[in-house]
């Protein structure tokens, strides 16, 4: 078994949160301190003897992305309800990784330590397959839509990576689960817009949602009203403006926001006739 | 005497079991937070970090340093492991120096 070095100061605090999102997964936890400490084991280091050291991040995408993500990726495009496909290769692929890192003997769990490492690479399974499948459901909406947009190949490797899912007009966009998001949430967004998922308590509902930066908001033009993000369940369907950082950012309900979309790119290509015609 | 349950402390069993759960409720999950939950995580994730508090207190002419249980510093007499693993070490001139803390 290989000799595994957590980052230092790793604690035992730490440790529980691993151990309590193994077993109680869900909205009832505190994703906050669950995303840093799994960030932190991103530096954790197995050395397998006779092989060098690698972090568990690098454990992660050279043998478990590397490995099942084409497939269940490819696998989705095949499908006509990636929800449902979604769930039952989603846990195929994750007993593949118990059995990838088993074989490759980086995991026994009769060794305590190696358990952190089959840890980290379940939780990123969970954000990152999941964040794909709902990408291909994005996508496929948006088509069905009518919305022209040039999105990345998530079956070819390389593309999967870029810092944007998909381009519409000048605006880049990207698509995450709300825990995806926050798993890769930075101080700076780097996106025109982002479409999520949230669950509104009020209402009991799954909606999506997009967070527009307000350049984009203004120019597909909408209204919006200035409220305090706690006061966003009280406007489902109202266009919202909300701190955020230095800056401030549009909230807004995802149907409203592709027929605005829609209605933009409709006005764009009526000026565009305009312009050839004179 | 009872052990404190860890992912360390569990039977080989035991986490198997935990692992055999944790992919069944997380096959069906499909990650989707309360509003609430999802703005005060952002918000938490983009703040600056908290500074790393070091209590220091004189016992006689000697530094002791402590930190809580929960930081990733260690602190031992005047001693503080950092998170990379150099240790910084508090050194002060003599008091005949008139340098008094």
């Amino acid at each position: 078994m290989p000799k595994i070095t957590l980052p230092k100061g790793f604690s035992e605090v730490e440790k529980t949160i691993v151990l309590d999102y193994l077993e109680t997964i869900g909205v009832g936890q505190d994703w906050a301190r669950l995303v840093r400490t799994f960030n932190r084991l991103r530096e954790a280091m197995v050395m397998i003897p006779g092989r060098g050291q690698r972090t568990f991040a690098s454990i992660y995408t050279h043998l478990i992305d590397t490995h099942l993500m084409g497939p269940f990726i490819e696998t989705l495009y095949q499908v006509d309800d990636v929800k449902a496909s979604a769930v039952r290769l989603w846990a195929s692929g994750a007993q593949q990784i118990v059995t990838l890192l088993c074989k490759a003997q980086l995991y026994s769990s009769d060794v305590p330590l190696t358990r952190l490492l089959l840890a980290y690479c379940l939780y990123w399974w969970e954000a990152t397959a999941k964040g794909y499948a709902f990408e291909i459901e994005i996508f496929r909406d948006l088509e069905g839509r009518g919305i022209d947009f040039v999105a990345h190949d998530i079956r070819k490797s390389t593309e999967r990576f870029t810092p944007y899912d998909l381009q519409i007009a000048h605006f880049l966009g990207d698509i995450k689960t709300s825990t995806y998001f926050l798993t890769l949430v930075s101080k700076t967004l780097v996106c025109d817009f982002y479409i999520t998922r949230l669950w509104l308590s009020e209402t009991r509902s799954r909606t999506l949602v997009v967070f527009l930066r307000s350049l984009m908001w203004d120019e597909i033009d909408g209204d919006t009203l200035l409220v305090a993000w706690q006061e966003l369940e009280n406007n489902p369907s109202q266009p919202v403006r909300i701190a955020h950082g230095s800056g401030e950012l549009v909230v807004a309900d995802y149907e409203l926001w592709k027929d605005k979309v829609r209605a933009y790119q409709t006005r764009q290509e009526g000026n565009n006739e305009s312009a050839k015609n004179h | 005497m009872n052990r404190q349950r860890t992912i360390e402390t569990l039977s080989a069993v035991e986490f198997e079991h935990v692992v055999e759960q944790f992919i069944e409720k997380a096959a069906t999950w499909d990650g989707v937070l309360p509003a609430e939950t999802f703005f005060a995580a952002w918000e938490d994730l983009t703040e600056d970090a908290p500074p790393l508090e070091v209590q220091a207190t004189f016992v006689g002419d000697e530094l002791v340093l402590e930190t809580a249980p929960e930081s990733p510093l260690t602190a031992r007499g005047n001693r503080i492991r950092l998170e990379d693993g150099r240790e910084l070490v508090i050194r002060f001139r003599s008091f005949a120096s008139g340098v008094r803390p």
